[in-house]
């Protein structure tokens, strides 16, 4: 009795929120009915910059949102890497002095195991295709990289702690990795200022295109004319962070699958 | 009223209603394992609400993090815990 009344209300509770946000949504003019056919003036200024070569600001790719990520606000994304590396520190620092247990997680049974290895070949190929096109369509270095930790925790669920590890994925390595894609973006956001030194002209950190007053750039095109849109820095940048972000999660997840008893007595070493 | 109600919006309407409803039962539920597959559940509300939103980057980055890292990372943590949450008298149910 006392569970029906329960529901009872909160079926009535679902039903007041539909109306009342559908009658907000449409009297506040968040979400006009029907939708507005213009954009906001910032969204304008974006959408109207990011690939218009005549403009001082573009940064040569259609995908505005990764422009505002690595073109525009880009410093603040090389900050949040930053701050992304010092939690993996964190997290390795937890578990430090631990050597690779000899007790491991078996995997699932034949049928998971099986469904598991298909998948797991499909998955790294989407995040690459996230990543690598992310100048392009939506995603980006960070998306791919999730998308890609999400192949190797199923690889330790379904098919134990010792399918990568056993494949070389040992913790010096994918931190190795982890710290080369954040060399690899520091690289980048600074190539076009060291460029500009170069030829003793004014450049930017994290510039990306040519600007009449600091008439340095990365390029856009690969192979000149007809070529591969590659959006100068945009690309390498996501490269770099796809890098940082599959090697730092796949590497807390490894860190994360070690068995409970060799964590107990291992930080004794 | 509004003149027109696009289906676009009723389904925002619904989906933003169901995580509101998992939310609460997450809250109020004393198995951890079936609070944690509420969450879950909260967070495919939310990514089917962002779909409609049509902000796909979003969605990108929310699908790897909420649905698969944050459900996994919980159920390791709980893996190594108690799976009820201990009652007023400090003893487990």
């Amino acid at each position: 009795m006392k569970g029906a009344a329960r529901d009872a209300a909160l079926a009535v509770l679902a039903l007041v929120v539909i109306l009342g946000l559908l009658v907000g949504l449409a009297r506040t003019g968040t979400l006009a009915v029907p939708p507005p056919e213009g954009n906001r003036p910032l969204a304008d200024k974006f959408l109207k910059t990011t690939y218009n070569w005549t403009s001082d600001l573009w940064s040569a790719s259609p995908e505005v949102v990764t422009s505002i990520l690595w073109d525009y606000r880009g410093l603040d994304t090389v900050y949040e890497t930053g701050v992304f590396f010092l939690a993996i520190i964190g997290a390795i620092a937890l578990v430090r002095g631990i050597k690779t247990p000899s007790l491991r997680w078996r995997g699932m049974s034949v049928v998971a195991r099986t469904v598991s290895k298909i998948t797991l070949v499909a998955i790294p190929v989407v995040a690459a295709s996230i990543a690598l096109h992310g100048h392009l369509t939506p995603g980006g270095g960070f998306q791919g990289g999730s998308v890609f930790a999400v192949a190797s925790l199923l690889a330790i669920v379904a098919l134990g702690t010792g399918f990568l590890t056993g494949r070389g994925w040992s913790k010096d390595r994918l931190l190795a990795f982890r710290t080369l894609g954040l060399l690899l973006i520091a690289l980048v956001a600074v190539s076009a200022l060291i460029l500009a030194l170069l030829k003793g002209e004014m450049g930017y950190i994290m510039q990306n295109q040519w600007k009449p007053w600091a008439r340095v750039g990365l390029g856009y095109l690969f192979g000149g004319g007809n070529g591969i849109l590659y959006s100068g820095s945009l690309f390498f940048l996501n490269l770099a962070e796809f890098l940082a972000v599959s090697a730092g999660l796949s590497l807390v997840f490894i860190l994360m699958g070690l068995p409970w008893e060799s964590l107990k007595g291992g930080a004794s070493e | 009223m509004p003149e027109q109600v696009y289906l676009c919006h009723v389904l925002i309407a619904l989906f933003m209603t169901y995580a509101l409803i998992l939310t609460y039962k997450t809250l109020v539920e004393r198995d951890m394992l079936k609070a944690i597959i509420y969450s879950a559940g909260q967070a495919v509300a939310y990514t089917l609400a962002l779909t409609l939103l049509a902000a796909p980057d979003l969605v990108l980055a929310y699908v790897a993090v909420g649905v698969g890292m944050y459900t996994a990372l919980f159920l390791f943590v709980l893996s190594r815990t108690e799976r009820f949450e201990a009652v007023q008298g400090g003893e487990a149910t």
